[in-house]
C-alpha cells in the first residue's frame, strides 16, 4: 500500500472521529447539563447556564432530598422495585428452567405467547387492571405496584433464562438426575452457581423498566400519599416548575443508581440486548 | 425400565409446571386478562361505576368520529416511524464509523452513545423541557449564538414545532441502541472479507453499501422493529413534555386512552382506542420486518 493512499485513509479516519464525536457531544451535554446545574446556585445559574459552577452548592439537594421529600420517594421506589425484582428474578428462572429443561407440554407456544406480550402497546392494560386493582382494594398501596411490575418484568426475564438454560449441555442435569438428585437440589447445586451472568442481564433490564415507570404509578398512586421516584420529581416539576437547581438536583438523584448499576454490569447488559440477537 | 422411565418423566412435567406456576400467575393478572378483559370493553358502554351494556362497535365509530382521536392516531404514527426511521439510519452509521475507530476508543464511545437507552423516558422528557425551554434553554442558546436569532422560538408551545421536537428525543434516545446491535453484527463479519474489499479497491462507502449492510440486514430488521415498539410507547414523554399540547396539536393515543377513561369515565371507547393502536402497532411491524427482510449468512 503507497504511503498517499495511507494517508487519505488517515484523513477518512479523523473524518470519521469528527462525526462520532459530534453524536457523543449530543449525546452527552443534555445529561451533563443536568449534573451542572444541580451543582449552581439559582443566581449563578442565570448568570452561567452551560458551564462548569464557580462554585459548588450542595443546596439543591439537599432541598430536593428534604424539602421536596426526594428522599422519601427514593425509598419508596427501592423497596417496590427490589422486592418486584427479586420476585422476577425468582420465579423467572424457575419458568425458564422449567419451559428450557423439565418437559413442559406445549412449552414452545408458552414461549411464543410471552414473547408477544412484550410487542403489546402496554396502555392497554392500565384501564383494567386499575379495575382490577381497586375490585382488590389495592390500588394506593406497594403491592398495588409491586405486582403489576413483577408480571410485566417476567415475559423477557423467562426468555432470557430460557436461552441461558437451553446452552446448558444436558448431560450435566442427567447426570445429576441419575445419581438420584431431586430437581431442587440439581437446581441449587448444579445450575445457580453457572447462571450468574444470565441473573446480571436480566437484573438490569428488570431494573431499567422498573426504576423509571411513570404512567402505572401515576394512576395507581394518583389518591395516595405514595408516590414513586419517578411520579414524585413529575409532581415535583408542577410545584417548582421554574426551580431548574433543585429538579437537577432530584433528576440526578434519580439517575445516579441507574448510572453506577450500568457501569458495574454494562458487560452482561451488552451481551444480553445482543446475545440472543447475534451468534458469535 | 420402559416404566421407569416414564414415571420419571411424569414426575419431570409435574416439576416443570410447578416451576412454571407463580411466573404464569403474575403474568395471566397483569397482562393476560387486562388484555382480554379491555378487548371485551371495547365492545361494551361503561362508565366505572354501572352495569356493563353491550353496544357492538359503537365505541370504534365513536372513536373514529372524533376529531382528537384521530389527530392522535396520526400522532402515535408520525412520532414512532418518523424517529425510528432516523434513528436505526444513525445508529447504523455510527455502528460503521465506530468499527473503523481503535477498539478502546470505539468501547468508551459505544458506552456513552447507548447510555440514553437505559435512562427513564419521564426523565428524558424532563432533561429535554430544559433544552426547548424558550428563555434558557439550550437549543435557543445555541441558535443565538451562532446569529441566527430568527429561528429561536417556542419550540413545545409551537403547534408546528412541537411533533419535530418530540421526534428529536426519540432519536436521541434510541439510536443507541441500533449501534449498539449492529456494531455487534459488523463485528461477526470476518476480517478476511473486508481485507479482500480493500484490495480490490473499495473505499469505505463502496465496503459499507455492498458488503456490511447486505450482512446486517437481519439485525437492522431487528433493530428496526425493536424501536418501534418502544417508540410507540408515549405516554411519559409525552406526558412530561407537552401533555399532549399546545391544545391537542401533541396528543398520543396512550395519552388519549388515558384522559378518556379516567377524566370523561369512557371506559369503552378508550379500550377501543387501545385495540385500535394494537393493531396498527402489529401492522406496522409486519411492514417493517417484510421492507427489511434480508437472509442470515453464515460466515
Amino acid at each position: 500500500m503507497s504511503t498517499n493512499s495511507i494517508s487519505t485513509e488517515r484523513k477518512t479516519a479523523s473524518f470519521h472521529r469528527i462525526i462520532v464525536l459530534a453524536f457523543i457531544l449530543i449525546t452527552i451535554y443534555p445529561i451533563l447539563f443536568v449534573v451542572l446545574t444541580s451543582l449552581k446556585e439559582t443566581e449563578e445559574f442565570y448568570t452561567n447556564i452551560w458551564w462548569l459552577p464557580e462554585k459548588t452548592a450542595w443546596g439543591n439537594f439537599k432541598e430536593a432530598w428534604v424539602d421536596a421529600r426526594i428522599g422519601e420517594y427514593f425509598a419508596t421506589s427501592l423497596y417496590v422495585v427490589s422486592i418486584s425484582l427479586f420476585l422476577i428474578l425468582l420465579f423467572g428462572a424457575l419458568a425458564g428452567y422449567a419451559l428450557a429443561r423439565l418437559e413442559v407440554p406445549f412449552s414452545k407456544t408458552i414461549l411464543f405467547l410471552l414473547l408477544s406480550t412484550t410487542f403489546l402497546p402496554s396502555e392497554t392494560v392500565i384501564m383494567p387492571l386499575y379495575i382490577m386493582m381497586s375490585k382488590l382494594d389495592l390500588v394506593g398501596t406497594a403491592a398495588g405496584l409491586i405486582i403489576p411490575y413483577t408480571g410485566w418484568g417476567l415475559p423477557i426475564t423467562i426468555y432470557i433464562f430460557y436461552g441461558f438454560f437451553k446452552s446448558l449441555p444436558s448431560e450435566l442435569l442427567e447426570a445429576a438426575r441419575v445419581d438420584g438428585c431431586t430437581e431442587m437440589k440439581a437446581f441449587g447445586k448444579i445450575i445457580i452457581p453457572l447462571m450468574m451472568p444470565a441473573v446480571a442481564t436480566c437484573a438490569i433490564f428488570g431494573f431499567v423498566g422498573l426504576w423509571g415507570e411513570l404512567l402505572w404509578a401515576s394512576i395507581a398512586l394518583s389518591m395516595s400519599d405514595l408516590r414513586t421516584l419517578p411520579f414524585g420529581i413529575i409532581s415535583f416539576q408542577s410545584q417548582f416548575g421554574t426551580d431548574w437547581g433543585p429538579m437537577s438536583a432530584a433528576i440526578c438523584l434519580i439517575l445516579i443508581p441507574l448510572i453506577v448499576f450500568f457501569l458495574f454490569v454494562q458487560k452482561y447488559f451488552v451481551q444480553g440486548i445482543t446475545g440472543g440477537a447475534v451468534k458469535g | 425400565m420402559n416404566d421407569t422411565r416414564s414415571s420419571l418423566q411424569r414426575k419431570t412435567t409435574f416439576t416443570g409446571l410447578l416451576f412454571l406456576l407463580p411466573a404464569l400467575t403474575f403474568i395471566l393478572f397483569s397482562i393476560f386478562i387486562p388484555t382480554v378483559w379491555n378487548f371485551l370493553l371495547s365492545f361494551q358502554e361503561w362508565d366505572g361505576f354501572q352495569q356493563y351494556r353491550w353496544v357492538g362497535m359503537a365505541n370504534y365509530v365513536q372513536a373514529f368520529e372524533d376529531r382528537v382521536t384521530r389527530n392522535s392516531l396520526y400522532n402515535s404514527i408520525f412520532i414512532a416511524v418518523i424517529s425510528t426511521f432516523f434513528a436505526v439510519v444513525i445508529g447504523i452509521a455510527l455502528a460503521a464509523l465506530i468499527y473503523r475507530l481503535g477498539r478502546k476508543e470505539g468501547a468508551v464511545y459505544r458506552l456513552i452513545l447507548f447510555m440514553p437507552s437505559m435512562l427513564p423516558i419521564a426523565i428524558i422528557g424532563l432533561l429535554f423541557t430544559f433544552m426547548y425551554n424558550p428563555e434558557m434553554g439550550l437549543v435557543n442558546a445555541f441558535l443565538r449564538a451562532i446569529g441566527m436569532d430568527s429561528f429561536a422560538k417556542a419550540w413545545l408551545e409551537n403547534k408546528d414545532t412541537v411533533l419535530w421536537s418530540i421526534v428529536i428525543v426519540g432519536i436521541w434516545r434510541i439510536a443507541g441502541l441500533t449501534m449498539m446491535l449492529c456494531f455487534a453484527a459488523i463485528q461477526n463479519i470476518p476480517a478476511s472479507l473486508f481485507e479482500s474489499a480493500r484490495l480490490d479497491g473499495a473505499g469505505f462507502m463502496k465496503q459499507f453499501f455492498q458488503l456490511v449492510l447486505p450482512l446486517i440486514k437481519p439485525i437492522v430488521q431487528l433493530s428496526a422493529v425493536f424501536t418501534l415498539v418502544m417508540q410507540f410507547k408515549t405516554y411519559d414523554l409525552v406526558f412530561v413534555m407537552t401533555q399532549g399540547g399546545p391544545g391537542s396539536a401533541s396528543k398520543t393515543i396512550p395519552l388519549h386512552m388515558i384522559d378518556t377513561a379516567f377524566t370523561y369515565n369512557e371506559f369503552g371507547v378508550s379500550a377501543a382506542m387501545g385495540f385500535i393502536l394494537t393493531v396498527i402497532v402489529a401492522i406496522i411491524i409486519l411492514l417493517t420486518s417484510r421492507l427489511l427482510r434480508g437472509e442470515y449468512y453464515e460466515y
